[in-house]
């Protein structure tokens, strides 16, 4: 769903980030507690609050929500506003109490956090029947590398996922797990699965990705000779595990680290 | 009945579950329960492992008994190369082919030819393929299963061309049938083989289709006989019996023989279980695909390493080399005319007759929510065991262990070290 017709259906008014009402919304996800909001927010998420001020902003650039919505027919206070033009977070306001807005929203088929497949920090229900399981990767260390991806493939083939998604999946976490060994001084790798998807966290502090709009593009890379030599950071990384997923979403801070959300669904696959 | 045909039998009365097999397995294949092993069949790929690693002799290679050869009124042996590697350096492969002759075969014949021909023929194949890389051979018939078994995303890989010993046996049923006016399912071929598995490939081919072989003999077995057999046989002089020896397929024993003859940019010679496990992993998370093709025999050092052979396999391997050098160094290159090689090859006659299918394992459940909580169960009940792969429950490591319980295949306490803990926090109540 695109936020022009999210903006339609709330009758809100456009408060800032005119040029992004084409950007498409999967997911939304409501709270006045910025501290929910942490807990639970997941990227690319719609946030809809009645917490006006500049720490909703900050929350959900920190999450990486796509847009804001305020209920009750709230504006944000300047800092918020300055700062929602700088993160290019689109702000709307609707006049619609918290109850309806959700409420329209979720009856025309948008949906919750946790109704999404593969969701990460699935709550309630989907959490019973999410297999969850948390790696270590430890930067620098290639006689290890690849151990990680390896242990997926397995566990992937056990539970019979068609040969060809764990073909995908195993590529795509291969990886994702190098540039954690190139890159980084340490990340984890989760993985969820459930009968709807795989997903793939692989969070990591290292240097973070500059331009993440330039990494994507197919044989840029910033590898050093010496990791070429040994046959890696051919500039394939990132291309190659969008290629090979059906969702990724790149999160990245400067000096800080790199955050991959890797999805494939189960149930229609993709064929690359 | 069972699905699948295997060429290794447990003989329970000589098991006494020393669980040496166990260990040794690649597929963890094997479980010892009340004090025997047996096997799994699915997760069996013919290795032949177990064989060797047995202290009791208890796990038979099952090849053929020599009595097969009065099935047919025609008969010949198609020796592996592998078993020219299995004599003193002046044995040739001429005087060994006499032996099995007098060892009441009506024909031997040379297959290090016909190895030749197939290199030409991968040659051809090779030059317009267009397809995704690396190609893999099919010439070691426990590879093709792993693959079958562990890989299933990377069978359509596997080479479609078909290996020496069927496109011989095939050729030679034709041409005696025609020469001595039999039918041909009177003339009976069989391979002299250097390991077990290659006795499955010919009861039940990974393709399904039906073999032109019709057994296989161990290379162990007729040994003896045929070092006796060759005593009487004359000795051609060694420049002239050098002469019939195929430079490019006699490699073929070996590995690295094969892809030394295909005049490749980049290709991989992997032997023994591990190695090519460690490769098969690495292009199934998207490595290695800028090589053209991988040669792997699951036996170290190619098939003159096979469990059924006699001599030291560093012997027989460097035994081959030194050949090699020999037909070099007097210039000797009996090839296969490659222009007949294109003929026949355009004609398919060197091509796979059936496609080659993966059979994966069955998963967990064939539910996927279900085989899913399993998985969880499985961590679960591993993350809660000792962890140190003793194989003392009769599985072979923890994690197939706590896969086995989740199946229940297996019971928790079963589990030696948990017992012990639990007999001791009883004891200091």
């Amino acid at each position: 769903m695109k936020l022009r017709d999210i903006r339609q259906m709330l009758e809100a008014e456009i408060i800032s980030g005119e040029e992004l009402l084409d950007v498409e919304i999967e997911r939304a996800g409501a709270s006045d507690l910025m501290s929910d909001v942490l807990a639970f927010g997941k990227p690319g998420l719609l946030l809809i609050t009645g917490l006006s001020n500049a720490q909703s902003v900050r929350t959900a650039s920190i999450i990486g929500a796509k847009a804001i919505v305020y209920v009750r027919g709230k504006k944000p206070d300047k800092e918020g506003a300055e700062l929602a033009v700088q993160k290019k977070i689109p702000i709307l306001s609707t006049k619609f109490l918290m109850y309806r807005t959700c409420g329209l929203l979720f009856s025309s088929g948008l949906h919750g956090i946790t109704d999404l497949p593969g969701s990460e920090r699935a709550i309630g229900r989907s959490e019973e029947s999410a297999f969850v399981q948390e790696f270590g990767i430890v930067g620098g260390d290639f006689s290890r590398a690849g151990t990680v991806s390896l242990k997926i493939m397995e566990m992937l083939k056990e539970v019979g996922i068609d040969p060809a998604v764990v073909s995908r999946a195993s590529i795509a976490a291969y990886e994702a797990e190098m540039n954690v060994v190139m890159y980084a001084r340490k990340g984890t790798f989760t993985l969820s699965l459930t009968p709807a998807a795989i997903q793939m966290i692989v969070a990591d502090e290292g240097a973070g990705i500059p331009d993440v709009e330039l990494a994507m593009q197919e044989g840029y890379s910033t590898a050093t000779e010496e990791m070429r030599e040994m046959g890696f950071g051919a500039g394939m990384g990132l291309p190659n595990i969008k290629r090979n997923s059906d969702r990724l979403e790149i999160h990245s801070e400067v000096g800080k680290g790199t955050r991959l959300a890797i999805s494939i669904d189960l149930k229609q696959s993709k064929s690359v | 009945m069972s699905q699948y045909y295997h060429s290794i039998r447990f003989d329970a009365a000589k098991c006494d579950g020393r669980m040496k097999c166990l260990r040794v397995c690649p597929t963890q294949a094997i479980r010892v329960r009340g004090g025997k092993a047996r096997m799994i069949e699915e997760r069996c790929i013919d290795c032949g492992e177990c064989i060797n690693a047995c202290p009791k002799g208890a796990i038979v290679p099952l090849t053929d008994p020599f009595g097969e050869l009065t099935r047919f009124r025609h008969t010949v042996a198609i020796p592996s190369p592998a078993l020219y590697t299995q004599f003193g350096r002046e044995i040739l492969p001429d005087k060994i082919l006499a032996g099995l002759k007098k060892l009441g075969f009506d024909d031997a014949f040379d297959l290090a030819s016909t190895c030749g021909e197939v290199s030409f023929a991968i040659q051809e194949y090779l030059r317009e393929y267009k397809g995704p890389r690396p190609l893999i051979s099919n010439a070691c018939p426990t590879v093709v299963r792993l693959l079958q078994v562990k890989y299933p995303d990377l069978v359509d890989l596997i080479l479609p061309i078909n290996t020496p010993r069927e496109i011989a046996a095939k050729d030679i049923k034709q041409k005696k049938s025609k020469q001595f006016g039999l039918a041909e399912k009177e003339i009976g071929a069989f391979y002299i083989t250097p390991c077990p598995v290659k006795m499955i490939s010919i009861k039940q081919p990974a393709e399904k289709g039906k073999s032109h072989l019709d057994g296989a003999l161990s290379i162990s077995n007729i040994y003896g006989p045929l070092r006796s057999a060759m005593e009487s046989v004359e000795r051609e002089s060694y420049r002239k019996a050098l002469e019939s020896i195929c430079i490019l397929g006699i490699g073929w024993a070996m590995v690295g023989g094969m892809s030394r003859t295909l005049r490749l940019r980049s290709s991989l010679a992997v032997s023994g279980l591990p190695e090519i496990i460690r490769v098969f992993d690495d292009i199934a998370r998207g490595k290695l695909r800028d090589i053209d093709f991988i040669e792997a025999y699951s036996c170290g050092q190619g098939c003159c390493g096979g469990s059924l052979t006699v001599e030291n396999v560093y012997s027989s391997h460097n035994k081959i080399l030194k050949l090699i050098e020999a037909l070099e160094f007097e210039k000797i290159k009996a090839c296969p005319d490659i222009r007949e090689v294109r003929r026949l090859y355009a004609e398919n006659y060197f091509s796979l007759e059936r496609k080659i299918e993966p059979r994966p394992l069955t998963p967990l459940d064939p539910d996927l929510s279900q085989a899913i909580r399993k998985r969880k169960e499985k961590a679960e009940i591993y993350e809660s065991l000792p962890k140190i792969d003793c194989g003392a429950c009769g599985s072979p490591d923890c994690l197939t262990f706590a896969e086995d319980v989740v199946m229940d295949q297996a019971r928790f306490e079963e589990c030696v070290l948990i017992r012990i803990k639990h007999y001791e926090s009883q004891r200091n109540r």
